[in-house]
C-alpha cells in the first residue's frame, strides 16, 4: 500500500441495506476528500438518510460493503467511538442542559476537565456568532439559534467529518440563504470534511463541491454541481434538477457532441449528457429547463414545437405557463405577463440550451 | 345548555364538598371537648396529647412506612424498565400493558381474596410482611407505570442518537441523558408507590397475615364503638395533613413536567 | 453487529422479565383463585377435584341478588359521577384559564386518592349521625322536628360515602382524553356552524369516549368491591359484595367466596361488552 498519499477522509464500497423487503442502500459506492463538502440529494425514500445514519452508527448495513473514515474500517464501531459528529435534522439539543452544557457535552464524555471544555465551548459558540449565550435554557433559543447551538456542540468535539441532517430543513427561506453561506465559509476556513443530505436542490447546487443523487438506494449521479445541473447522465437526475419539459425518442446522430433525436413530431438536437458515448439507434430522452423555453422562437432556436396554453400563473417577475404539447405538458417561464389563455403558441429552444441522453431500461 | 351546564357544575362542586366537609369536621371534632357527641366545641389539645402518649398506633405506622417504602422502591425500579421498554417494543406492547393495568380492573376486595387465595395455595408464599408488599406493588404498579409512560412515550430517542454521536457510552447516555430526563416520571411512580401503599385497606384485610398496618389499625378502631375513637380523629386528622402535603408536592412536580 | 443505541440497552429484555415476573406473581394467582371455585377444599388444604357446589351454595344463600343489588349501586353512583364529572373535566382542559382555581381543584382532586378509607368513612359518619350536624342545622331550620335517621346506616349513606372517593377516578381520565383533543376541533365544530350542544354530541363524546369508559371502570369498579363504606355507613341493612367476600373468607369458605368472585368477573364482562361494541361501532366510519 502507498504510505505515502493520505487515505481519503471517507470511503463507502459496495454498501448495502434493507428493511425487510425494501432495499434502502444498493451497492453505495463513494469516495470523499479531506476537506470537501459534498451532499447527497434525493427524494424521499432514496436511501439518503440511512446512508447518514449507517456512516454515524446508527445502524449497521445488514447486506454488506465496506466503510472506512480516515483508512479505518468503521462498521464495528458503535457511534460513540466513531470520529464524526452530526448536526441533526431538529438539532436533538438536550432540554434539560442549558446552551453551554450542551457544547461542552462531547467534551465531558471524554474526560475532558472543567475548565479546558468551558473555554472550547465558549470558543466554539463564538465562532457560531453566539457569544455568551451559555447560560441560556434550550427552550428559550429561537430556530436559528437552535442550529447554531447544534453546529457548535458538533464542531466543539473536532470531529474527522461533520454529518448534516437536513440542517436546513427546519428553517424559513431568508434565515436558509443566510446560513447557507456561513456554513460554507466556516467549513473553508476550518477544513471540515462535511457531508450532508437534503432534498433541497438549491441548497445542494450553491453549497457543495460535490453533489450525488441517490434513487431507490443507488447512485445515479457523483460529480461536481454544475455538471449534474448541466449534464445529468439520467432522466432522473435531469428530472430532480429541474429540467423537467422532456420527451423521449430514438438516437440518430451522434458526431462532434452534438446529438439529436428523432421522435414522431421530427428530430431535435441537443447536447450529449450520456456517462457513456451516444450510440445511434438506442433510446434516449431529451430534457431541457422550463426557463430555457422561448414563446417567441427565433432562427436560433433549432428545436421547435407547437402547444396550447393551459393555464399561466402570474409569478411576478414572469409567468409560469402550461403548455399542452403531444409529448404531454411543457412548462415554460415567460418574460411577458400578458395573458395568453387558450390560444396555441409555437415555443422552441436552442440545441445549446437542452440535453440528451441515454434512456434507462426503467 | 348554560343553565344545565352551571346545574352540573355546581352539582360536581358539592360531591367535592362531601369530601373535605366531613375531613374539616373530623379535625374539628380532633380538637373539641366532647368527640363522641358528633359536634364540635371547647377547644382542647387533650386527644392530641393521649394520642401523643398511646403507643398502639406506632408499631402499624411502622410498618406501614416501611412497606410503603419497599412499594415505592419496586415501583420505581419496575416503572423505569417497563416504561422505557414498552415503547420500544412493537407486537408484545399492547398485551403486556393490559397485563400490568388488569389490578385497576378488579375489585379490591376480590383482588385481596384471590391474591391470597393464589400465594397460600399455589406458590407457597406465608402472610406477612412480603405478602403485603407484593400485593400493595400489584395495586400501585398500574398507576406507577402510567405516571412513567406518560414521561417515556414522549421521550425523544433522537437525544440519545446525539449523545451516542457525540461519544457518550451506552451508561454515560442513560445516566446523563435518559435518567433526568425521566425523573419526572420515575418520582411520580415513587410518589404513587408509597402513598397508595401506605392508604392501602381491601388487600391488605386479607394477605397480612399477623402483621397490622396503619389503615388496618384504623378500620378496627373505627368499626369498634371504642373509647380509643377521640384518638383516631387525632390519628386519621395528622394522616390527612400528611396526604394532603404529599399531594401538594405530587402536582408542583407534574406542573413541572408540564411547562 | 452494533445495533441502534438507543434501542439496545436492555430495556425491552428487562420488560419481558418484568412482565414474566408479573405473571407468575400476579396473574398466575388471581387465575388459580379463580379456579379453587370449581375445586374442592377443607380449610386450607385443597383436595384436586371438580365441583359446583360452591356455586349451587351462592343461589341457596341468594348471594347472586348481593351481586346484582352491589351493582346496581356502583353504576348510580358511576353514573352520578359521570354526570357532575363530565362537565369538571370538560372546564378543567377546556376553559379554566386561571392558574390558581385550577392548582386549587386539581389538588380537591389528587388528596381523595390518598386518604385513608378508614378516615373518611369515620368523618362522614359523624356527619350524617343522628346528633350529628345534618341534623343539627335541619332541626334548628325547624325544617324536620326529630332527626333523619335515614341519613345514615342506609343504602343512602352508602351512595353518599362512594360518591365522594371515587369522583376523582371518573375525572382524570376523561380530563387526559379532553386535552388529547387538537383545540382547533372546537374551533372548526363551531365555525362549520354546530351549536355547543351538538359539538359536545357530534365531536366531544365521541373523542372522548375512551377516556369515558377508562373512567367509568375506574369508578364502577372500586365502587363495587368497597369494603369501609358499606361497613361504616351500611349498617347492615344490605348486604353488598365485600360483606359476602369477607363473610366466606372468615368462614374459610374459600371456594365459595372463590366462585363469587367469578360472577363478579363474568358481571365485568357482560358490563364492558357494549361499552367496546359502542367504541368499534364509533371508531368504524359510516358505511352505507
Amino acid at each position: 500500500m502507498d504510505q505515502t498519499t493520505p487515505s481519503p477522509a471517507l470511503q463507502v464500497e459496495r454498501l448495502s441495506h434493507a428493511y425487510g423487503q425494501v432495499t434502502a442502500l444498493d451497492a453505495v459506492e463513494l469516495a470523499v476528500d479531506r476537506g470537501e463538502l459534498l451532499t447527497i440529494v434525493g427524494p424521499s425514500g432514496s436511501g439518503k438518510t440511512s446512508l447518514l445514519r449507517i456512516l454515524a452508527g446508527f445502524e449497521t448495513p445488514n447486506r454488506g460493503g465496506r466503510l472506512r473514515i480516515g483508512g479505518k474500517d468503521m462498521l464495528d464501531l458503535p457511534p460513540d467511538r466513531r470520529p464524526v459528529a452530526t448536526v441533526f435534522q431538529h438539532y436533538a439539543l438536550f432540554p434539560h442542559l442549558s446552551v453551554g452544557e450542551n457544547v461542552e457535552y462531547g467534551l465531558r464524555v471524554r474526560g475532558v476537565s472543567r475548565p479546558q471544555r468551558r473555554a472550547r465551548a465558549a470558543e466554539a459558540l463564538e465562532i457560531m456568532r453566539l457569544p455568551g449565550r451559555e447560560a441560556r435554557r434550550i427552550g428559550q433559543l429561537s430556530g436559528g439559534e437552535r442550529q447554531r447551538v447544534a453546529f457548535a456542540r458538533a464542531l466543539v468535539t473536532e470531529p474527522d467529518i461533520l454529518l448534516l441532517d437536513e440542517p436546513m430543513g427546519a428553517l424559513d427561506e431568508p434565515l436558509r440563504r443566510a446560513l447557507e453561506a456561513e456554513i460554507r465559509g466556516l467549513q473553508r476556513t476550518l477544513g471540515t470534511t462535511v457531508i450532508q443530505v437534503t432534498h433541497g436542490r438549491e441548497e445542494a447546487l450553491a453549497m457543495s463541491d460535490r453533489l450525488v443523487v441517490l434513487r431507490a438506494g443507488r447512485v445515479e449521479q457523483d460529480a461536481t454541481p454544475r455538471t449534474v445541473f448541466e449534464r445529468p447522465v439520467t432522466r432522473f437526475v435531469a428530472g430532480f434538477m429541474g429540467l423537467t419539459n422532456q420527451m423521449t425518442g430514438r438516437i440518430v446522430s451522434a458526431g462532434n457532441g452534438q446529438v439529436s433525436i428523432e421522435t414522431a413530431s421530427g428530430r431535435f438536437d441537443g447536447q450529449w449528457s450520456g456517462a457513456a458515448p451516444a450510440r445511434p439507434g438506442t433510446h434516449g430522452f431529451l430534457a431541457v429547463h422550463p426557463e430555457k423555453l422561448r414563446l417567441d422562437p427565433d432562427g436560433a432556436c433549432s428545436n421547435q414545437l407547437e402547444g396550447r396554453v393551459v393555464q399561466a400563473f402570474y409569478q411576478g417577475l414572469g409567468s409560469r405557463i402550461e403548455l399542452e404539447t403531444e409529448f404531454g405538458v411543457f412548462i415554460a417561464i415567460s418574460g411577458c405577463n400578458e395573458s395568453l389563455g387558450g390560444t396555441i403558441n409555437r415555443f422552441g429552444w436552442t440545441a445549446g440550451d437542452c440535453v440528451i441522453g441515454n434512456l434507462d431500461a426503467t | 345548555m348554560a343553565t344545565l351546564r352551571f346545574v352540573l357544575l355546581s352539582g360536581s362542586a358539592g360531591i367535592l364538598l362531601l369530601i373535605y366537609v366531613p375531613v374539616l369536621w373530623l379535625a374539628l371534632l380532633s380538637v373539641g371537648a366532647e368527640p363522641l357527641s358528633g359536634l364540635p366545641g371547647g377547644f382542647t389539645t387533650v386527644w392530641y396529647l393521649a394520642l401523643a402518649s398511646n403507643r398502639n398506633w406506632v408499631q402499624p405506622a411502622i410498618s406501614s412506612i416501611e412497606i410503603a417504602l419497599c412499594v415505592a422502591l419496586l415501583c420505581m425500579l419496575a416503572a423505569l424498565a417497563a416504561g422505557r421498554g414498552l415503547p420500544r417494543m412493537r407486537r408484545a406492547r399492547v398485551p403486556i400493558t393490559l397485563a400490568f393495568l388488569l389490578p385497576l380492573g378488579i375489585p379490591g376486595t376480590v383482588t385481596g381474596l384471590m391474591l391470597f387465595a393464589g400465594y397460600r395455595f399455589v406458590l407457597g408464599i406465608h402472610m406477612g410482611f412480603w405478602s403485603l408488599v407484593l400485593s400493595h406493588f400489584v395495586w400501585a404498579f398500574p398507576f406507577a407505570l402510567i405516571s412513567m409512560l406518560v414521561v417515556t412515550s414522549r421521550f425523544d430517542h433522537g437525544l440519545l442518537d446525539a449523545a451516542a454521536d457525540l461519544g457518550a457510552s451506552p451508561r454515560q447516555r442513560f445516566w446523563q441523558i435518559e435518567c433526568p430526563l425521566l425523573m419526572p416520571g420515575l418520582v411520580g411512580a415513587g410518589l404513587f408507590g408509597f402513598l397508595l401503599s401506605f392508604t392501602e385497606l381491601p388487600r391488605s384485610i386479607f394477605v397480612s397475615g399477623a402483621i397490622q398496618t396503619l389503615p388496618l389499625f384504623n378500620w378496627a378502631e373505627a368499626s369498634t364503638q371504642s373509647s380509643q375513637v377521640p384518638l383516631i380523629f387525632c390519628l386519621n386528622t395528622l394522616l390527612t395533613v400528611l396526604s394532603t402535603a404529599a399531594s401538594v408536592a405530587m402536582i408542583g412536580l407534574l406542573g413541572r413536567t408540564t411547562r | 453487529m452494533v445495533r441502534a443505541p438507543g434501542r439496545s440497552d436492555g430495556a425491552v429484555a428487562q420488560t419481558g422479565l418484568l412482565a414474566a415476573g408479573w405473571g407468575v406473581a400476579v396473574l398466575l394467582p388471581l387465575l388459580s383463585g379463580l379456579l379453587l371455585a370449581i375445586m374442592q377444599h377443607r380449610g386450607l388444604h385443597l383436595r384436586w377435584g371438580f365441583s359446583l357446589a360452591a356455586y349451587r351454595d351462592l343461589v341457596a344463600t341468594g348471594r347472586i341478588g348481593v351481586v346484582l343489588d352491589t351493582a346496581w349501586m356502583a353504576a348510580l353512583v358511576s353514573v352520578l359521577c359521570l354526570v357532575f364529572g363530565f362537565p369538571l373535566a370538560l372546564w378543567l382542559a377546556r376553559d379554566a384559564r386561571s392558574g390558581f382555581a385550577m392548582q386549587l381543584v386539581w389538588l380537591c382532586l389528587t388528596v381523595p386518592f390518598f386518604l385513608d378509607p378508614s378516615a373518611r368513612g369515620l368523618a362522614l359518619r359523624l356527619m350524617l349521625s343522628a346528633g350529628g350536624p345534618v341534623n343539627s342545622v335541619l332541626l334548628h331550620l325547624h325544617l324536620v322536628h326529630q332527626p333523619v335517621r335515614w341519613l345514615l346506616f342506609s343504602d343512602f349513606a352508602v351512595m353518599i360515602g362512594l360518591l365522594g372517593p371515587n369522583f376523582p377516578n371518573m375525572i382524570w381520565p376523561i380530563y387526559l382524553s379532553l386535552t388529547l383533543i387538537d383545540p382547533a376541533l372546537f374551533d372548526a365544530s363551531r365555525d362549520l356552524g354546530a351549536s355547543p350542544s351538538q359539538t359536545l354530541r357530534l365531536m366531544i363524546l365521541p373523542l372522548a369516549l375512551p377516556g369515558i369508559l377508562a373512567g367509568v371502570i375506574m369508578t364502577f369498579i372500586p365502587a363495587l368491591g368497597d369494603n369501609v363504606v358499606p361497613d361504616l355507613l351500611g349498617g347492615g341493612r344490605t348486604e353488598y359484595i365485600a360483606d359476602s367476600v369477607m363473610a366466606l373468607s372468615t368462614s374459610m369458605n374459600y371456594a365459595g367466596a372463590s366462585a363469587l368472585a367469578t360472577v363478579v368477573f363474568a358481571l365485568l364482562g357482560l358490563l364492558l361488552l357494549p361499552f367496546f361494541t359502542l367504541r368499534r361501532m364509533l371508531a368504524r366510519p359510516a358505511t352505507a
